[in-house]
């Protein structure tokens, strides 16, 4: 999973990003990482246009880690006042649960104060691995064919 | 190449054309197939077949918009049309008319086909239903008037057909659960089994039908019963021991095609898997992407009946589009059909060519048929060619099941309510087939991708978004009511020399409408739904948006249907030439040696999907086809 041990913790953001997608997906750092789409959906977003935004995102993200984390309900407090709402940091943060959920991230450039936003699934591999499947108790269309018959049967 | 001449040349190697060419080539008839998309979509086997399909497999993961035809290359050279392209009519001068349809309007035709190898059976969901024998006697039987035909041929002169097209396809059912409302009766063969055992029933299906036994609705103050039917389907499951054919032959003394039996007592059927490598695919492994695509060719597909074919009589050109037909001024006989063949998807360049045999067949599909054959001038005394476009018009309903169902798994559909397929009503308004959509709200709401969006988007985020996700998910139940279309002469494919494509061959024009006898089955049928969802507690989303492409109106109320990729009725056969294009063997009134193969033909639609209905008809149309070359 960590093949390239060589990137630096201490990379702006890198913890960071995967920390706060724990609260802002609702799913736990172990089901994230077996995704094995933390370093991929990382250097997605380091190629935003618009990177002293980013900075500014996860900088506000991490002070809400470290001054609130452990206590899960004014984590969420924080986080659905300072990084939730639209006009915060681009929609940063909505734009990476929906890279979470479906592995599609949208750009957003701004071009003379307007925003144009691109969308584009990342990559097969973030299709496959959306949380989204997992949310609905199923498996990609497409992928992880869980077996003949299993559809006459509840999920296991 | 060029001065060879064919036994038959086939136009379109999709399930009709591959048909009509295994058949032929197995009674040692020499048979060319054009084919206009790329060549490697029509590799027959091997590691080139398998890079194919990931490819194939890669475009639809990365897919925005995972639409039936979103895994397979865009050809310039031979375009496919796209559903993203349709829209509502412009209403204004020098509309752009994006996509490869020219739509006139007023509504625009909303189904698609594939030009590929193996043609729409690789996109197709794979429903393998028979049309009911009142299908094909609708203008007597219900008193219906113009525009409505008959077919030459009943249902019954059809049941062998049927089987071998069963056959062929590899259906997956059962007989005792096709259960049908008992006014139609029995439509097998006493003993008729399946070649394979029945898909099982979803979980979601199961849930559905829990506690029907007494439940009526009640549709112009008389009650139905809901009938629950096994859906047949040509996907792999497991063999039925009893089922005891072989195959189709040709039987030259008879001048008939038969279906033999196993030659040995201890012979059984054999699923047939991937074109790549026979153990993939043996049975259907719930990858639930039928439409687009079958990871494991578990589904059937019509490279698995080219590939089939006797090789040493076959040749297949690909990247060839054919544009017209040459007549023999005196003879009205065809002489040769010019094609022309590109080098790659997207460049311009080709050089033209003539395809030569005794016998043409065209198997481009039923609007391509019609195209082909205006472009060309041919077979057209009746006036018949390109008009009464059908289609089944779905009028889709949605909304949250009580419980859990868990959607989105196993093919698209198991289960259909086969209640309304018949009846008296077909007087006042058409019949209609609900197939249990087990893919959620997929089809109207791109869920569940829109379902996160819109989460998102109100501010839902942690385990808030991703509980809430997972309650509406999995609750998800969508119902189809699969109109089928009145046949209009109106509703007609043309051509219009102003609109061409980069090969410079003709786009089709396509004028489109519904009539009255649609709407009126549009709210008969919202009426049913309504009463199935109050009486399971089904909440309702059902939205109907005026600004969708095929949205009307009727008494007040808004309704939105969605082609069902169901094309038909473009060419279709009759016992009259006046009024049709073809005859009951499916060749060509005013031309003796042109057969026309596909959806086409057929005079009305019925409530089932067309493919296992045009598959018998090329197994008939190859029958006279033979007998026509062994005179």
């Amino acid at each position: 999973m960590y093949e390239s041990l060589k990137i630096e913790v201490t990379e702006i953001g890198f913890q960071t990003f995967l920390e706060i997608s724990v609260y802002l997906t609702g799913f736990t750092k172990n089901e994230l990482l077996a995704t094995g789409m933390h370093e991929t959906y990382y250097y997605t977003i380091m190629k935003e246009p618009d990177q002293d935004n980013v900075r500014e995102f996860f900088k506000e993200a991490q002070s809400i880690l470290d001054e609130y984390g452990g206590d899960e309900n004014r984590l969420n407090e924080q986080i659905g006042a300072r990084l939730i709402p639209p006009e915060k940091y681009i929609e940063m943060a909505k734009r990476i649960m929906l890279l979470w959920y479906t592995g599609i991230w949208t750009t957003i450039n701004i071009v003379k104060g307007e925003k144009k936003p691109i969308s584009e699934m990342v990559s097969a591999e973030s299709y496959a691995q959306g949380l989204i499947w997992a949310a609905a108790e199923t498996h990609p269309a497409g992928a992880k064919q869980p077996g003949y018959a299993s559809w006459s049967l509840p999920p296991l | 190449m060029e001065d060879f001449e064919y036994d038959v040349v086939i136009v379109g190697s999709g399930v009709a054309g591959a048909i009509v060419a295994k058949t032929l080539t197995h009674a040692n008839k020499k048979v060319l197939v054009l084919e206009a998309g790329l060549e490697a979509g029509i590799v027959l086997g091997g590691e080139q077949a398998y890079r194919t399909n990931k490819e194939y497999l890669q475009t639809f993961y990365k897919a925005m918009f995972k639409t039936p035809n979103s895994p397979y290359p865009k050809i310039k050279n031979a375009p496919s049309p796209e559903v993203l392209d349709v829209k509502p009519i412009e209403q204004k001068e020098n509309k752009r008319h994006d996509g490869y349809y020219v739509q006139k309007g007023p509504l625009p035709f909303g189904s698609d086909n594939l030009v590929s190898g193996g043609g729409t059976t690789m996109h197709w969901l794979g429903t393998t239903l028979r049309m009911l024998p009142n299908d094909f006697k609708m203008k007597s039987t219900y008193k219906l008037g113009e525009g409505w035909s008959d077919w030459p041929i009943s249902y019954e002169e059809m049941v062998p057909y049927y089987e071998m097209a069963e056959n062929e396809i590899g259906v997956s059912g059962s007989v005792e659960r096709h259960k049908l409302p008992p006014e139609i009766g029995d439509i097998f063969r006493e003993g008729y089994v399946f070649p394979m055992t029945e898909i099982p029933q979803s979980y979601l299906d199961e849930k559905f039908m829990a506690g029907d036994e007494d439940f009526k609705v009640t549709m112009h103050d008389e009650e139905h019963k809901l009938y629950y039917c096994v859906t047949p389907q040509g996907r792999n499951s497991m063999p039925n021991m009893k089922y005891n054919i072989a195959g189709v032959e040709w039987k030259p003394k008879q001048k008939k095609l038969g279906l033999e039996p196993w030659e040995k007592k201890e012979n059984s059927y054999e699923p047939k898997g991937s074109i790549w490598d026979r153990y993939t695919g043996q049975r259907c492994e719930g990858n639930a992407s039928c439409v687009p695509i079958c990871p494991v060719q578990a589904k059937y597909n019509a490279l698995k009946t080219l590939k089939s074919a006797k090789k040493e009589n076959l040749t297949i050109i690909p990247q060839a589009v054919a544009f017209d037909l040459m007549i023999d001024e005196e003879t009205n006989k065809i002489q040769g059909i010019t094609y022309k063949k590109y080098k790659t998807a997207d460049d311009l360049g080709y050089s033209t060519h003539i395809a030569k045999g005794k016998i043409y067949v065209l198997a481009a599909s039923a609007i391509e048929n019609a195209k082909l054959l205006l472009a060309s001038n041919a077979a057209n005394s009746s006036d018949q060619v390109g008009r009464n476009l059908m289609d089944h018009l779905c009028l889709l309903t949605w909304g949250l099941f009580p419980e859990k169902v868990y959607p989105f798994r196993g093919p698209g559909s198991t289960t259909n309510i086969s209640t309304f397929r018949d009846g008296k009503f077909r007087e006042d308004h058409a019949a209609w087939i609900v197939p249990i959509d087990n893919w959620g709200w997929g089809w109207p709401e791109f869920s569940p991708g829109t379902d996160v969006s819109e989460a998102v988007n109100k501010g839902v985020f942690g385990k808030k978004l991703r509980k809430q996700l997972n309650e509406d998910l999995t609750r998800q139940v969508l119902l189809h009511f699969e109109c089928e279309q009145n046949p209009d002469p109106n509703n007609r494919v043309t051509i219009d020399p102003i609109y061409k494509d980069q090969l410079d061959n003709y786009r089709p024009v396509i004028n489109y409408n519904v009539s009255e006898y649609m709407l009126k089955a549009f709210k008969a049928a919202k009426e049913v739904s309504d009463q199935i969802f109050k009486a399971k507690g089904i909440i309702e989303r059902t939205k109907y948006n005026s600004k969708e492409a095929d949205y009307v109106e009727y008494k007040g109320v808004g309704y939105t249907f969605r082609g069902a990729g169901h094309i038909v009725g473009t060419h279709r056969m009759g016992d009259k030439k006046e009024t049709s294009v073809v005859n009951m063997d499916m060749r060509t009134w005013d031309h003796d040696n042109l057969y026309l193969a596909g959806s086409g033909n057929m005079p009305t639609l019925g409530t089932s999907n067309p493919t296992l209905t045009l598959a018998a008809l090329s197994f008939k149309a190859s029958e006279a086809i033979l007998k026509q070359l062994e005179k």
